[in-house]
């Protein structure tokens, strides 16, 4: 099996914005709408009565979660939303009839109606790039190299992000780049018995 | 989340459409109504389910590409197209056998009312159905079953009612139906203050303070206030007023006078219908408003 | 699975298919400049990938790969190769072709038609008649004013506009010149640093790595601001310790181990408190060789001497000597020099106590020799140098001669007149300036816990060499910019981090590093100003070393704003009547309004910009700027991270816009009757005369720019790497080949900055350029020679009895702290009416400063501006998340809306700057209604009292909802003077409005 992941070290991520553009370029989504935005979560007091400056913050980059059990799909009445072989979700946009149930169904908000075309759009994962054996416009284009992209039935060493100066891309297993996390720093956006695949990799503070 | 008014009409003539069968099927069972009001019956539900269908196209933006793979079965549209088609095939039914009965007796046998109550039962629940969806929760529980059943219950009572005195049916079945209505508008106001209720006990997860860069005159979600707002809050006048007072208890009202004065039949059943249709839509635009995204972040 | 990267041939086909769909729109024929520079995509349905650099901010050297197709920009990404950036491309340059292509450029020459204040009606005009009306503009307003009534108004500096900002100096002779916005940001930092040490010390090297990660008032990680986003986190998160300054939780900043959560404004109360904790606790242990040795520490001071000095920085004389030039300062100066004790003694050489030989003796400071030394020392490249990170870094190999200076103690000394009197070293005077700043009064003055100073003090104090302190514009926004500017640096120095690895490398102001190349395209054989000239620049009778300050170099190349709207407005201290600008606002320095009247009230203004910003709209003549993907230049940090690198033009210009700097300046010079490079100075005698043209082409510019690199050069130029590597290039083609290969060079390979501690080698002092055998001489280009922890210059010029105000909180020249003016304890009165402090410039990635507003890529991510207010004070103010609020300080009022953010200190608020609205009319456009230079002090004693930065943060402001009631129109949203609202939500239709256009309409 295999399960295209993304998984974004939230401590390297600083908001820079450059997964919103770069996805924006990459696959022409509409002025006005996303497959990606983050999300500032905080900053929030660390503890029950803790006070500035005992705050915390992370920022959550969220686009499509590829869910293992994925809402969307089930309630699509043509198909046109379907897993692939990769483990991710796509639309078959001959085949939507633009009822938009899946952006009812998706706890994530991160499916809408292009306007133009009439039918629904989301994160592909830049099936374009990734087929052809490239990572995504947001894995590349990451300003603080906290978004990296594998396959998880594979494990983290199959993980790659942004290019080192020879153009390779680098590895999560590298600590240089990704220091030290055990399983509890390892998260994932809540789940409604749709199973995002998508991780997060948050030290230090609370996952909210 | 924003209100999807074709869908709102499409459910609402849905539930009027299969409710009419349903009460159809009531009256089938107890040997009651015309040759004339039984026809009268099928044709004002198909008439009404065109409509219902007719609005649920303007929601979609490639109805053409429906017949493009169509038949996702786990999707509640495709399993609310089965239904559509399998309520027009039994009004087929019931059509044929409706011609060669002869009035001044039963005019529809019994196993012609079950069926329609039985296609009337699931219609309801198909209904309902494609909107329990995880992701939301004030949708995603059995609330939402009763409130689709509550409406189509007292929106086919009173749509029957309305026919059976504009067709001049029997003082009884008029008394019959009047009493449904009547108790069925006591059930849709039962079934909409248990969903309030109900939604007013749901809790979120909570991330604290949040911020989206792209939105920032945007108000700090607040899901709990999102739901507590049609039984004290913003949508207190959709909900009681329109919902509770007009969509429910105008219902009993009408029907419980109903009862009485069949001379009253027409314009009260008139209202009934009238009321309850637009306390469906005023229910119908609360279920939009509280049916905030379970991760309400984005 | 991902075994091979990006391969080329995908990306091609990626790109083209993603550009087919997003980009380009329809096909029209694109033929390219009558340039021969291989790298432009040319051909019909050619694609290529054009290596060049990024100019989507004003700052970083971020290498990017542009790939042009058919003659347009499709697509740009980072260059992996890049060493400054590493592959970094921020949003910014990302949506640069949505700025290249964008329906409301300007494109072509425009004069107006309407009288100012009003919608300009703009005219479209030839270029000639343009260039011609702007040279009789400003030509009559000097016969009339004469040469200094002219002034110019610049925003930050892009590499391509320098001669712009630099042009009325050298051609025009008026002194009010520059980047007003360098006053308020980074020149009071080079300015500061110039004084003490060398100009550019406050950037930082991070590519080699920091044992501490030191961010004060940064916001790296989104403004770029010289050190990439990648690098910044990737040094970051190396780091053993981080450490972050700052009044409110920044976006790296959330993952500080230490972070000091100051008061606004109180940066320099911080600084002396960290300073106090570095000589006072025991757990910190700061280089004593380099404070001995390299700073001025030793040197005997007595107050009961007379000030005495000499003329430093003279003109022609290499010390002293600045990037740009030099202007004489009279030092004057309490340390005792040989003068003082000895009839006919050197006023150059100053006091120390020798505790080996017990006696009185004298560093020679002209010659950087201790007494006794005859020769320079240079660390012994076996002994006492090791390679690290390609760079040659030495140890310090102690005194050249057998003495160790005291520190301590206090001397008797007999004057040259008989007087006993008592002196002591520096160092002395510095401990005891610091001694009051211990954590306790520290903590009461800046509102950070006591333990959290020492905390941070001892991480960083631990042992020398942990790295530099990275700080930025927040330290120079509270009225004392000069003097907290020092305080890191000396912090940094006690801890022997300047110039070391990660350390304050500085880099583009700084000799031999410099002389690679010649300063890009600025006309590099110009003399200066008159001294007497240039002292007549406005604001110069309060803040007299501006005129050296301009002399420093890049940003410091400045005049005091509020002085030049009052020589503009009421013909004080001369009348100032006309205006270049290039990229300015009027609200980049100094409070808005009071700049807007002044503008619109000039006889003459003419200017050159991509866009019609609201200051453009009371121009009388505006030229078409290019955009950086038009324009080829050398490019090079200014920033600490030592690369070079080429921005190469990649399309043809559009309608008639040319390269500002170059083609606009020359053809203007020419127009007004100067030459742009006067041919009659020469910078050397030995200067082939092929190489001065009057009015160079821009192929002769960009040649020259490289010429440095020229093998065949009769008498070498540039000083090689510490292996002997120099990069050599034929011209600037060849230069631009050989970028497209290598992509950017590290410095550290092929210039003396592959030295660290260059003041070692004697890389941070001029040499006699007559002279190609002077040795290189130890030290810092200072009055001492030395890194000054008191700060002769300040003593000189703001010390005690001086004609000017004395330095706030100074000590002898030893710089201190300053109560910001409005402030709840300096202003209780004003507290009661206003009581929420302000506090400003945050960085959004999306913007530069005022710029991307109207790329629809950027604008859509953040619509609209914002403040940052704690929940606890907004539920005080009945003030909720995403609640338009009104903003009022005693100077004004604007609207921004509600962000509550626990991370900033309660009773502050934190406001987005430089909004204004493009989708709003002429000539407005809506600058006044959420931009915060509104509120902006500009009365003189807000100012910082030695470079008159005006105080921009730490003032304050009342809070308050903006509601249908008090607000325009009804309307809490901001409106335009006919009601229409901004653009507040990214589904604004307007926004599509902005998307590219290739066929734009020609007016």
């Amino acid at each position: 099996m295999t399960q295209y992941t993304i998984v974004t070290d939230l401590n390297r991520c600083v908001s820079c914005l450059n997964c919103m553009v770069a996805c924006k370029e990459a696959n022409d989504v509409p002025i006005g709408n996303f497959w990606i935005k983050i999300l500032r979560v905080g900053p929030n007091p660390k503890f029950e009565g803790a006070e500035y400056p005992d705050v915390e913050m992370y920022y959550l980059p969220v686009s499509c979660q590829h869910c293992k059990n994925p809402s969307c799909v089930e309630v699509c009445p043509t198909g046109a939303s379907h897993k692939t072989e990769n483990g991710t979700i796509q639309v078959d946009k001959d085949k939507c009839i633009g009822c938009q149930f899946c952006v009812m169904a998706c706890p994530y908000g991160v499916r809408y109606l292009n306007e133009e075309q009439g039918v629904v759009e989301k994160c592909t994962r830049c099936y374009q790039k990734t087929q052809e054996g490239e990572l995504p416009a947001c894995v590349v284009s990451c300003g603080g190299r906290a978004r990296w992209f594998g396959d998880m039935d594979k494990g983290w060493d199959d993980f790659r992000g942004s290019l080192d100066a020879n153009g390779e891309p680098l590895r999560l297993t590298d600590e240089d780049y990704i220091k030290p996390f055990t399983d509890a720093d390892v998260h994932s956006l809540p789940d409604s018995g749709n199973h995002p695949s998508d991780r997060f990799i948050l030290r230090n503070r609370v996952w909210r | 989340m924003e209100v999807q008014y074709p869908l709102v009409f499409f459910t609402l003539f849905l539930c009027l459409s299969s409710g009419m069968l349903l009460f159809q099927g009531v009256c089938a069972l107890r040997g009651a109504g015309t040759k004339k009001f039984h026809t009268a019956m099928l044709a004002a539900e198909l008439v009404v389910l065109a409509v219902g269908g007719f609005s649920s196209f303007l929601h979609l933006h490639h109805w053409e590409r429906i017949f493009n793979g169509f038949g996702h079965l786990t999707s509640g549209i495709t399993q609310e197209l089965i239904g559509i088609v399998v309520t027009v095939v039994v009004l087929a039914v019931l059509f044929g056998v409706l011609r060669k009965a002869e009035d001044g007796e039963r005019v529809l046998p019994k196993w012609c009312g079950i069926l329609a109550v039985v296609v009337g039962v699931i219609m309801g629940f198909v209904c309902a159905h494609s909107y329990f969806m995880p992701a939301r929760p004030a949708w995603a529980n059995l609330t939402l079953y009763l409130y689709y059943y509550a409406s189509e219950l007292v929106l086919g009572a009173a749509g029957t009612w309305l026919l059976a005195a504009a067709l001049h049916e029997d003082e009884a079945v008029g008394a019959l139906l009047a009493k449904l209505t009547c108790v069925m508008g006591i059930v849709s106001a039962l079934a909409i203050l248990v969903a309030g209720f109900y939604w007013t006990t749901i809790s979120f997860g909570d991330v604290g303070y949040s911020f989206h860069t792209t939105d920032p005159t945007a108000s700090l979600p607040d899901p709990s206030a999102a739901l507590a707002a049609p039984m004290a809050g913003s949508l207190a006048g959709l909900f009681w007023g329109g919902a509770v007072v007009v969509g429910s208890l105008v219902a009993v009202v009408a029907g419980f006078f109903g009862m009485k004065k069949a001379e009253q039949a027409l314009p009260l059943s008139a209202a009934a219908l009238v009321c309850s249709l637009m306390g469906g839509v005023c229910f119908r635009v609360v279920l939009y408003a509280v049916g905030v995204s379970f991760y309400v972040y984005f | 699975m991902l075994d091979s990267s990006l391969t080329r041939r995908s990306f091609f086909k990626i790109a083209a298919a993603t550009a087919g769909a997003t980009l380009v729109a329809s096909e029209a024929a694109s033929t390219l400049l009558e340039s021969s520079n291989p790298a432009y995509a040319d051909a019909a349905d050619d694609v290529k990938v054009i290596h060049s650099t990024c100019r989507g901010c004003g700052k970083m050297e971020c290498g990017n790969l542009v790939t042009v197709r058919n003659g347009r920009v499709v697509h740009i990404e980072g260059d992996h190769r890049a060493v400054a950036s590493r592959g970094n491309l921020c949003v910014k340059g990302r949506a640069a072709v949505q700025a290249l292509y964008h329906p409301d450029r300007i494109r072509y020459p425009l004069i107006r038609t309407t009288p100012k204040g009003q919608d300009p009606k703009w005219r479209r005009v030839s270029h000639d008649e343009a260039i011609k009306y702007m040279a009789d503009g400003l030509n009559s307003v000097i016969e009339k004013y004469g040469q200094h009534a002219i002034k110019t108004l610049h925003g930050t500096g892009r590499i391509t506009t320098y001669a712009t900002e630099a042009y009325p100096t050298y051609l025009l002779q008026t002194a009010n010149t520059g980047s007003p916005a360098g006053v308020i940001c980074k020149g009071p930092r080079l300015s500061a640093a110039a004084m003490i040490c060398f100009p550019g010390a406050h950037w930082c090297n991070l590519i080699d790595g920091q044992k501490v990660n030191f961010q004060w008032g940064t916001n790296q990680e989104v403004s770029n601001y010289d050190n990439s986003c990648r690098v910044t986190v990737d040094e970051h998160v190396k780091a053993e310790t981080t450490i972050c300054v700052g009044p409110r939780m920044q976006n790296l900043g959330k993952e500080a181990d230490i972070w000091l959560d100051l008061r606004p404004g109180t940066d320099d109360a911080i600084a002396l408190g960290l300073l106090h904790q570095c000589v006072f606790n025991s757990n910190c242990h700061p280089d004593m060789m380099f404070v001995k040795k390299w700073t001025n520490a030793p040197f005997l001071y007595c107050e009961d001497i007379e000030p005495s000095g000499w003329t430093w920085a003279g003109w022609g004389d290499p010390e002293g000597k600045q990037e740009m030039g030099s202007y004489p300062l009279n030092v004057r100066t309490r340390i005792l020099k040989e003068s003082d004790l000895v009839e006919g003694g050197d006023v150059r050489k100053m006091a120390y106590w020798d505790t080996k030989s017990n006696s009185l003796q004298f560093f020679d400071t002209k010659k950087c020799l201790w007494q006794g030394q005859t020769e320079y020392q240079y660390p012994d490249r076996d002994k006492d140098c090791v390679e690290y990170k390609g760079g040659i870094l030495a140890k310090d190999p102690g005194f050249p001669v057998d003495i160790d200076p005291a520190l301590e103690g206090s001397f008797e000394v007999e004057l040259k007149d008989g007087r006993k009197v008592k002196a002591e070293p520096v160092w002395e005077m510095f401990k005891r300036h610091l001694k009051p700043w211990d954590e306790n009064h520290t903590s009461e003055i800046t509102g950070v816990a006591p333990e959290k100073i020492v905390a941070a003090a001892e991480a960083y104090c631990e042992e020398p060499g942990k790295g530099g302190i990275v700080f930025n514009l927040p330290l120079e926004h509270a009225g004392n910019s000069i003097q907290t500017s020092m305080l890191p640096l000396m912090l940094s120095a006690l801890m022997n981090n300047i110039d070391s690895p990660g350390g304050q490398r500085g880099c583009e102001n700084m000799f031999f590093t410099m002389d690679t190349f010649f300063q890009y395209h600025i006309p590099w054989a110009n003399n200066t100003l008159d001294p007497v000239e240039q002292a007549k620049v406005v604001g110069g009778d309060r803040f007299p070393l501006t005129p050296w300050f301009q002399m420093v170099g890049g940003a410091a190349l400045y005049h005091d704003p509020i002085s030049a709207a009052e020589a503009i407005l009421y013909d004080d201290p001369y009348p100032i009547r006309g205006m270049l600008s290039n990229s300015g606002q009027h609200f980049n320095s100094g409070n808005a309004w009071q700049n807007w009247q002044a503008f619109e009230s000039l006889d003459f203004y003419g200017g050159w910009e991509l866009w019609h910003s609201p200051t453009i709209e009371l121009a009388d003549v505006v030229l078409p700027a290019a955009h950086f993907l038009e324009v080829s230049v050398l490019r090079y940090t200014q920033g600490g991270e030592g690369a070079i690198g080429a921005q190469v033009q990649c399309v043809k210009r559009q309608g008639e816009a040319s390269w500002d700097s170059a083609d606009i300046c020359g053809e203007l010079s020419k127009e007004m009757g100067y030459e742009y490079w006067p041919t009659q100075n020469k910078p050397l005698p030995v200067w082939p005369d092929k190489w001065m043209k009057p009015w160079p082409t821009e192929k002769d510019m960009l040649d020259m720019s490289v010429l440095p690199m020229n093998p065949d050069l009769p008498f070498p130029i540039s000083v090689p790497a510490p292996d002997g590597t120099q990069l050599h290039v034929k011209d600037w083609d060849d230069y631009v080949a050989q970028y497209q290969e290598h992509s950017q060079w590290n410095l550290k390979e092929i210039s003396p900055f592959g030295y660290y501690y260059r003041f070692q080698w004697g890389h941070f002092r001029p040499r006699n350029a007559e002279d190609q055998n002077a040795p290189f001489v130890p030290g810092f280009n200072t009055p001492t020679g030395k890194f000054e922890l008191l700060s002769t210059l300040l003593e000189s010029y703001h010390g005690k009895n001086t004609k000017w105000q004395e330095a706030p909180g100074s000590y002898n020249g030893i710089p201190g702290y300053r109560e910001p003016v409005e402030s709840p304890f300096s202003a209780p009165e004003l507290y009661k009416e206003y009581p929420i402090i302000l506090t400003s410039g945050r960085r959004n990635p999306l913007y530069f400063h005022n710029e991307g507003r109207q790329q629809p890529w950027l604008r859509e991510l953040t619509p609209c501006p914002s403040f940052q207010i704690h929940p606890d004070t907004a539920a005080e103010l009945g003030i909720e998340q995403g609640d338009w609020c009104w903003i009022e300080s005693k100077r004004g009022k604007i609207r921004e809306c509600a962000d509550l953010f626990y991370g900033i200190r309660p009773g502050t608020i934190e406001c987005d700057h430089q909004w204004w609205y493009p989708e709003l009319s002429a000539p407005k456009h809506g600058w006044d209604l959420s931009n915060v230079n509104v509120l902006v002090n500009m009365d003189h004693e807000s100012q910082d009292p030695i470079c008159g930065t005006c105080n921009c943060r730490a003032y304050l402001v009342k809070v308050y909802k903006a509601t249908p009631e008090n607000s325009p129109f009804g309307n809490p949203c901001p409106c335009d003077d006919d009601g229409t609202e901004i653009i507040h939500t990214a589904t604004d239709p307007r926004l599509k409005e902005w998307l590219p256009t290739y066929e734009y309409e020609v007016v």
